[in-house]
This record gives structure tokens, sequence and C-alpha cells, in this order.
């Protein structure tokens, strides 16, 4: 409308969601002039792992550009990327995959993609991968000799693990972390397998928009504010730079589904100050989804981010997950391998309880097996009170 | 729920009857007390919300469509596994949804490729889903019981030697209420080479097992046992010896391929789960082990503990009682199984202490003819407590029965 000409007046535009886009998709979602059987479309199905699944179809140029555009704050991978052929690895959850690759009976040809991209198999259920799988990955790895990972960093210290047993070091190429955020503890396996100079970044993308920020080599992460007309809301008003927000995307690329001031449902804070690495785009920092938080009397005790900072990267810890069940209950599963000590998750129960509030009844449980989500993605802090307290309409 | 601290009170009185409306039952007004939880446990409010929730609010089949409930329910069923599996220290492809533990041991009984030329080792208190399946398709030895009801671990390991296939135990029995030494004797039938099969139908609601720390290859429960729904009930088998069983139900949902002339069984557990499952049961089941897990399994264990003392030393006092297994001190579930001496018909006891005293209790051979024929001669007469019972029930029971005995022997 033309009131709206400064951002201030934007900002009076309500805001989109999830749902707006599934419950209106197609016939009020695609921009004028498309239609489904239009052939420079792709579809970008979302996995539902928050269980709210979505089917977004965008024109492929269009995702490629904000994938490219978001890479410029990692040249070399920019650059990579760019470079034709590409021999891609990409180890994911098989509902952000292409191909029915959890099925074991497949080939590695049925796996190829056009691009040159090799979808690896793996099991919905991450850590129920039969051997007979993860030896096939290992093989295909060798023969595929990736120039590029684009993994799910849960997934690929999954297979690390399992590499290392069998004193196989992959080919070393740069990384792209993707689909769920990296744990520290993943991230530090990952990074042993491959040495610490290996160049691996976080890429933090969504299905509905493709990617949206990614982290430089000098280890900040940025958004891409070329593609994205961006707002961080916190109290309904644009946030302080430092403050936790939630991040609302205008896409200004004219694909065929336009999304405006879409509610993300992710949480960030961003800041103002200058990267070393010297790009423009703004430094921000993920703290998670809304409804993964951990919630006490209806206030934020924890965000997945700031849980996966106490627990840290502990040589002694492979895999974790917290699971809040009640406003009181909590569950903090990990799976420790043959450096653990007895004892030695004290430090992360004693700082978790201090977050969570003393009362608080908080398990702390030793296990050889953490299930994945359904999706096949996993997450390492989940809340049933911050999935109530969202789906009521709760805003930061 | 606010929980009291002696041992032989799990729940409050408040909270049992608000979470078990069955409680505030009266028969010809007598307030009904239920001593019947082995054959099947009550189930609290939120196990019920489950279900209705899913049949109210979802209704859909699982793995059979693209829309939004199928894909809920789809959700749930297999969140429902992984809870499973992570309740018994397993992963999630490892469990597979049955009816009950009949079935279950059925489906391993059946699957495995054995016949009449291997010994399949049992207990002699087996239940007959235990027993039967494997005395149809094998040779089965039976491992005494001493005078006191426990298992001969010195005729067990005489029987190892015979080079056992399958050795198939029940930790807990719903005869005697003794549990097995269960390591012990996973150990010994490992070393001696046989698979381990588990009933676990009796000691499930009450202990914690973790099946990959004792190296069980296959385990069976129920869910009606533990506060649970009917008709849903759980195998649990290693992947390695999964793949290799051969399902025994053919159908829809448990096939990735299927031509004019083949087919080929999807994965594990898949496979095993052909036809419409009961899904609205995973909810439930899901939904006890949550209502478990919030009392707690030091606090269930020490509570039937408690109990089983209480029956125990109140019937040593009676010598009006003939009981099975008898013995306070050994470890057991409170189940007690007993005749009244002079009196052959405990069924028409049990309908006594129903009608005229409110008091559910179960008579009959218990699904273990040859033990109880073997120890009884004969019907006997079943008290097995859960979480919801407490002293004031014992002494109600052997108050009761005190009264009885003074017509009936």
């Amino acid at each position: 409308p033309e009131d709206i000409r400064t951002p201030g007046d934007f900002s009076k535009i309500p805001p989109t969601e999830k749902k707006h886009y599934r419950k209106n998709f197609p016939i009020d979602v695609l921009a004028k002039g498309y239609t489904l059987k239009d052939d420079r479309l792709s579809r970008f199905p979302s996995a539902g792992t928050t269980g709210e699944r979505l089917l977004t179809v965008e024109l492929g140029i269009i995702y490629m550009k904000r994938a490219v555009d978001s890479m410029s704050v990692y040249p070399l991978i920019h650059s990579i990327f760019n470079s034709q052929p590409l021999n891609q690895i990409r180890y994911a959850p098989p509902n952000c995959s292409d191909v029915e690759c959890a099925n074991p009976y497949s080939t590695m040809q049925d796996r190829l993609l056009r691009d040159g991209t090799l979808v690896l198999a793996v099991y919905h259920d991450l850590l129920t991968t039969p051997e007979v799988i993860l030896e096939q990955n290992m093989k295909e790895v060798e023969k595929h000799q990736p120039q590029l990972y684009f993994i799910d960093s849960t997934h690929l210290a999954f297979l690390m693990r399992y590499m290392r047993k069998h004193g196989y070091t992959p080919p070393k190429a740069p990384l792209l972390a993707s689909y769920t955020p990296c744990s520290n503890v993943s991230r530090r396996q990952v990074l042993e397998n491959f040495g610490r100079d290996v160049h691996f970044s976080e890429v933090v993308a969504m299905s509905e928009m493709g990617y949206v920020a990614m982290e430089c080599p000098v280890g900040g992460l940025h958004i891409n504010s070329k593609s994205y007309y961006l707002e961080f809301i916190c109290n309904g008003r644009p946030a302080e730079p430092g403050e936790m927000a939630e991040l609302y995307i205008t896409t200004l690329d004219n694909g065929c589904i336009p999304h405006i001031r879409y509610r993300t449902g992710d949480v960030y804070r961003f800041f103002d100050s200058q990267c070393l690495c010297g790009h423009e785009f703004p430094l921000i920092r993920i703290e998670g989804r809304l409804r993964n938080f951990l919630f006490r009397n209806g206030e934020i005790v924890l965000t997945p981010k700031e849980l996966d900072g106490i627990v840290g990267a502990p040589l002694w810890m492979d895999m974790y997950k917290m699971k809040q069940a009640d406003d009181d209950d909590f569950l903090f599963n990990f799976v420790p391998n043959d450096k653990y000590e007895e004892n030695n998750e004290k430090y992360i129960r004693e700082e978790l309880l201090q977050k969570l509030g003393a009362d608080a009844h908080l398990v702390m449980e030793k296990t050889d097996y953490i299930p994945t989500e359904r999706s096949g993605k996993f997450l390492a802090c989940i809340s049933s009170v911050g999935e109530k307290i969202y789906t009521k309409g709760f805003c930061l | 729920m606010n929980f009291n601290d002696t041992d032989l009170n799990c729940i409050d009185n408040v909270t049992g009857k608000e979470d078990f409306p069955i409680i505030s039952r009266e028969i010809d007004d007598n307030p009904l007390i239920y001593l019947d939880s082995a054959a099947t446990s009550l189930q609290p409010r939120q196990v019920v919300s489950e279900l209705s929730r899913y049949y109210l609010e979802i209704s859909a089949n699982i793995h059979r469509g693209k829309h939004y409930l199928s894909e809920e329910a789809s959700t749930d069923y297999e969140e429902g596994r992984y809870k499973v599996a992570q309740f018994i220290g397993c992963a999630g492809n490892e469990i597979v949804f049955v009816r009950n533990t009949t079935e279950a041991l059925n489906i391993v009984a059946g699957g495995l490729d054995i016949g009449k030329e291997d010994i399949v080792i049992a207990c002699t208190d087996s239940h007959h889903s235990n027993y039967l399946p494997w005395v149809a398709r094998a040779a089965v030895k039976l491992v005494r019981v001493d005078a006191h009801g426990a298992v001969d671990l010195d005729h067990y390991r005489e029987l190892l030697k015979l080079n056992p296939r399958v050795v198939t135990l029940t930790h807990c029995s719903n005869v005697s209420g003794l549990y097995i030494p269960l390591e012990e004797m996973t150990r010994q039938a490992k070393e001696a080479g046989a698979l381990v099969v588990i009933d676990a139908a009796q000691s499930i609601p009450h202990r914690r097992l973790n099946v990959g720390r004792m190296d069980i290859d296959f385990l069976a429960f129920s869910a009606h046992k533990m506060l649970g729904p009917t008709g849903i009930g759980v195998l649990y088998g290693k992947q390695s010896h999964l793949k290799e069983l051969n399902p025994l139900c053919l159908g829809g949902g448990m096939v990735d391929w299927v031509d004019t002339s083949s087919y080929r069984t999807r994965k594990i557990p898949h496979k095993f789960e052909a036809g419409t499952p009961h899904i609205a049961g995973v909810y439930g089941l899901v939904a006890a082990i949550r209502y478990l897990e919030k009392i707690g399994f030091d606090r269930l264990e020490a509570h039937d503990l408690a109990l089983s003392k209480l029956m125990f030393s109140e019937a040593e006092e009676r010598d009006y009682l003939e009981v099975a297994a008898p013995g306070k001190h050994a470890d057991r579930c409170a189940i007690l199984s007993f005749k009244m001496k002079g009196n052959d018909d405990m069924g028409n006891i049990a309908r006594m202490l129903s009608d005229s005293f409110g008091i559910m209790c179960r008579s009959g051979h218990m699904c273990a003819q040859p033990y109880v024929d073997y120890s009884f001669n004969g019907d006997i007469l079943r008290a097995s407590c859960y979480l919801y019972n407490n002293k004031l029930d014992i002494m109600n029971l052997f108050q009761a029965l005190d009264q009885l005995q003074l017509v009936v022997s």
C-alpha cells in the first residue's frame, strides 16, 4: 500500500507465520503469473521437525542466489561452491535429502544427484543405522573424494566415530554444517577427525528460505542482509543490539512465494560490532527455536545455545539431549565414551541447577542411545513446556 | 502427584482416588479393594486421557498417508517407540509393538528356526505364554524349583550343559511373585551359547530393566500390567536377532516391495507389524511409562517390597493358609498365592471376597497349570498389589480371610 514508506510503516504490517503459508498454499501464496507446473520451480518440503510441516516451491535460481550471497562471508568455500563439477557429499537427516536414502537397498548410483552430490544413506533414527550402512558410507566417501561436505554435524560426528574406530581418515575438504544447530560436542568430534585446520562453517538455513546465515573463517555468524529485509523483534519492537529477539524475514528477491514479515520462530541476538573478517553482513548469535527453550513458571530459563555453552565440548561425551517434560521436570541424557570417568558430568549438573532453579527435578542419565526426532533431525534441547507456550502465541 | 514417605504407601489417598477413580467404587456398600494387578493393573486418568485424545482428536491411521492427522499419529506412534526404547535401554528399531507378552513370545518362538531336536530351557513356574510356544516346537527342559519356590541354580547349570538353543526365563513368577537372579542366569546362559529370552510381564511394572547392560536377546512385556491399556505389548529384540527372525504375520505395512511372485519385507521393526496396529494403545503405554517415571522406580520397588513383606508376614501367622513359595525374606514382588487348607474351591472364596468384602482377587491356575498343579494339586487364590494399594488393603484382605475361614474350612 502507498502508506508503507518507512521501516516504521512497514512494522505495522501484521507478521505472517508458517501456518499462513501452509493454509494458503498454493493459491494465495504464489506470486502472480506462477503455476506449480512451472519447470523452473523446485520443491522444498520442511521436515516438520516441530510438527509444523510446510511445502515451499521456489525458483531454484533464487535459492542458489541466496546461498551464494550468504557464502560471500567465507570466500574459500564460496569459490569451491561455484566451481564445476563439484563432488559434494551430503550426510543429513533423510527427510532433508532429496532421495530415499534411508533405504538399505539403495546403491551409490541411486543416491548420486545430477549436480555431483552424493547423498549418503542413513536411518531416520540416526543411532540405529546399522554397521553395514556405515561401512558402505565409508567406502563411498573414499570413492567419491568430495571437494565439499554438506552435513548435519550430529550425523557426521556419528559417522566419524565409526570411521575412527576403523582407522579411516576421510578426504579433507571444507565442511558446511547445517540442518540442525551444531553442538560443541559434535563440532569437536568432526574437527578431531579432519584436523583443526579444516574449513568448517555453520550454515543457518530454512527449508522455506534457503540459506539465511553463515559462519565466516574467524567464527562469526553473519546473517544475509542482501537477500532479505531483516527485523529482530522483542516485545513487539525492534530489538537493541545484544538483546534476545525473534527474527522476522521479508524476502527481497522477487521469488515465486514472497515472504512478508515472516516469523521464523528462531531467536537471535544481533550485534552492531564489526567482525574481524571485515564482512559487512551483521553478526548474530542464534539462541535456538523459541519452542525448544526451557521455561520455568512461564519465564525463559535457558536457551538451547546457552545449554550448549554449559555442556561445552568435553572429551568424554559423544552426544547429549536435554528434555523438559514439565515445569520442574528435566532429563539430561548423554552418551559417554571410553574417556568418561564417574561424575564427569557433575559440573554440568551444578550449572544447570543454577539456571533451572535448585528445586528443579533434574535427572542426569548415561545412555548409549538417544533417539532422533521422527523427522530424522537430532535436537539437543527440546521442551514440551516451550512447545505449549509457543503454540499459545508466546512472543519475545 | 503428591507422595508421602512411608514405603507402604506409594501414592497418597487423595492422589489415588483422583488418578484411579475405580478405587472410589463400592460393591454393595463395601469400598472396592483391587488386588488383581498381576492380571491387569488399574489405569490412571492420565492413561485413559491419552487414549481418548487419540480417538477424539487424531484418530488417523499411521504410515499410510500424507495428510496432517496421519503424520501426527505416525510421529506420536514412532516417538512412543523411542520412549519405550529409552525406558528399557535399547535402540528404537529394537522395539516391536505387539498385542501382549503372549504374542511377543510366540513371535520369537515361531520366528526362530527351531525344531524338536533343539533344547529349550524354561522355568517350572513359567506362564503358559512362555511355555506353550516352546513346547509346541522344541524339546523343553524345566528348571526345578526348591521347597521355597526358588529356582534350583544347580539344576539350571546341569541343564545348560545340554547345549540348549534357547533359555527362556520368567523374571518374576506370576504365581509366587519370586524374582529369579536374572543377571546371573542370563550370563550363564550366554556362556552356554544360548539365546536368552525374558518374560518380564510381572517384573517391569515394578523394576527398571536395562536389556543392553544384561545382554538379553529378547524380552517381552505387556502394557496392561503397568497401568497401560489392554491389547498393547512390547517385544524387544537385539537388532541382529530381529533381522534374522521370520515374521509370523504378513500383510500391509510390513513390506517394501510386492510383485506378483515375490515380496521384500521392510527393515526392522516394521516387518513385524503387519496391518493396522493398536495405535491408541501406544499413546496409553507412553502415558503409563511417564506416570511410573514420575513416581520413580526406586519408590515403586520399595513400595512393592514393603507390601510383599507385609503380606507374607501376615500369611505366616495364619496356619489355615497354604502359601506358594513361603518365606518372607525372599526377593519377590507383592504377589501372594495360597490355598485355604481343607477347602478346594478357591473360586468360591474369590467370589465371597468380592461380593461380601469388595476385595478383587484372582482364582484358578494362574495360566501356570503345571506349576500350580504340582504345588497345590488344584486351584489357588492370588492377591497381587500395585502402587495404589496400601497396608489397609492388605489388612482388610486378611481380616476377610480370617472371617471366611471360620465358615469354609
